[in-house]
């Protein structure tokens, strides 16, 4: 009975942090891999590389269902996430199965610092406010007929756009890949960098469309993951199920929040633990 | 409504493209494969824990520790005989495999539907890739 109590408590406390990263991830918009993995290893003593590895499938649920809505919005655009998912999922595979064996835990540890440090600047720098003006399409984005057009809620009218810089674009998609694989998150703002800047796509349709691809791209990841055995199924349950849940609630709060304020304060808090990972990679603890 | 502008013109037909007709959406398809992906896997991976912990408390060192078993046959043992870990296991796999199962429903759309032969074969490229780590390695 006293292993029980034990063994519950246990799950609730991941679940508790799991539940606050996905929160946290929505009002950010950094997504839940990125907040969960720092916050189980710092706060909670999971080991990295299971961290890692229980982060990578969570975000196939948070990704899920989060895209089962946007689709239904006719936001995203399948055909430019079904054509650059080609190199995410490729970039995925090859960070899941060769760079792990390549990269221990310290180094993953300081590569997520970075990468969160990385993640923030958009946050600070308020890319992709105003709608892009004066894209045409390029050769590759007309032949793959890439361009599209959405409904703007905020506008009240339907915003047609062209589409641009698809080899840039493939290629910060494979880089996306490649993280999401080696450090189990979604690398979401990788993936709207690529669609704000290289491709010039609005910024509604390029959340959607990352969030829609990110769901591939960890699938592509999982199945090294579940496939090499590192997944630990206890661990799992209670990190998917609160990530899930957490990142629901987030993004009703953000609905009802001004949220350029609350995104200040979460960077500045997630500045703090990518300087924590950071530091814990080169073996300062505190 | 129109004011000519290329950009929208394509565009119209871009959008008449993906809703052919009286047929299945991809949009339409994703949407409703990833929703009820979600609720499934998630429905028994929390059936699989409870399972758990009615057959015998399972210690936080075994939580830790009990690591996935990729093995198909020690799956379905598991299932048969009603394992905890067996169930959350089918569990991760229902969730790994929702955005795969999209991909391939997207596969067969963009050729019946839509009669798009470049999709398809991009689409099925993505197929092998989400499906290569799963598949090939050991």
């Amino acid at each position: 009975m006293f292993s029980e109590t034990a063994s519950l408590l246990w799950l609730a406390k991941i679940a508790g942090a799991s539940l606050a990263g996905g929160v946290v991830g929505a009002i950010s918009g950094l997504g839940g891999g990125i907040v969960i993995v720092p916050v189980l290893t710092l706060f909670l003593g999971i080991p990295i590389q299971d961290a890692v590895a229980a982060s990578i499938v969570s975000v196939i649920a948070v990704s899920s269902g989060a895209g089962s809505v946007y689709v239904k919005d006719r936001i995203t655009n399948i055909r430019i996430a079904m054509f650059l998912e080609l190199s995410t999922a490729a970039g995925a595979l090859f960070g899941a199965a060769v760079l792990t064996r390549w990269v221990n835990g310290q180094m993953l540890s300081i590569l997520f610092g970075a990468i969160l440090l990385v993640s923030l600047l958009p946050i600070v720098m308020k890319i992709g406010e105003e709608l892009p003006e004066g894209v045409h399409n390029d050769r590759l984005a007309a032949r793959l007929r890439l361009n599209g057009s959405y409904y703007d809620k905020r506008l009240g009218r339907e915003v047609a756009y062209d589409v641009t810089g698809i080899p840039a674009a493939m290629g910060l998609m494979g880089a996306a890949g490649v993280i999401s694989g080696l450090l189990g998150i979604g690398a979401g703002v990788v993936k709207v960098l690529a669609h704000e800047i290289a491709m010039k796509v609005p910024s509604k349709v390029s959340t959607a469309t990352s969030n829609f691809m990110i769901g591939v791209t960890a699938a592509a990841a999982a199945g090294v993951y579940l496939k090499r055995g590192l997944v630990l199924p206890y661990l799992v349950v209670p990190v998917a199920v609160a990530v899930l849940v957490g990142a629901f609630l987030g993004t009703k709060l953000m609905e009802r929040m001004s949220n350029a304020h609350v995104r200040q304060v979460f960077a500045v808090a997630l500045a703090v633990i990518g300087v924590e990972m950071l530091l814990r990679g080169f073996g300062v603890r505190f | 409504m129109s004011t000519g502008s290329r950009p929208s013109d394509r565009a119209a037909r871009e959008t008449s493209a993906f809703a052919p007709e009286g047929g299945l959406t991809i949009q339409d398809a994703s949407a409703w494969i990833l929703r009820v992906g979600v609720v499934t896997s998630v429905v028994v991976m929390l059936c699989g824990l409870a399972l758990s912990f009615l057959h015998r408390p399972v210690s936080v060192d075994q939580m830790q520790r009990a690591a996935f078993d990729g093995n198909p046959h020690h799956l379905w043992q598991g299932l048969r005989d009603l394992r905890g870990q067996a169930v959350i296991e089918l569990g991760i796999y229902l969730l790994v495999f929702t955005p795969i199962l999209r991909v391939a429903t997207s596969m067969v759309l963009f050729l019946v539907e839509e009669r798009d032969l470049l999709y398809t074969v991009v689409t099925f490229f993505v197929l092998v890739l989400t499906l290569a780590g799963l598949l090939l390695l050991r």
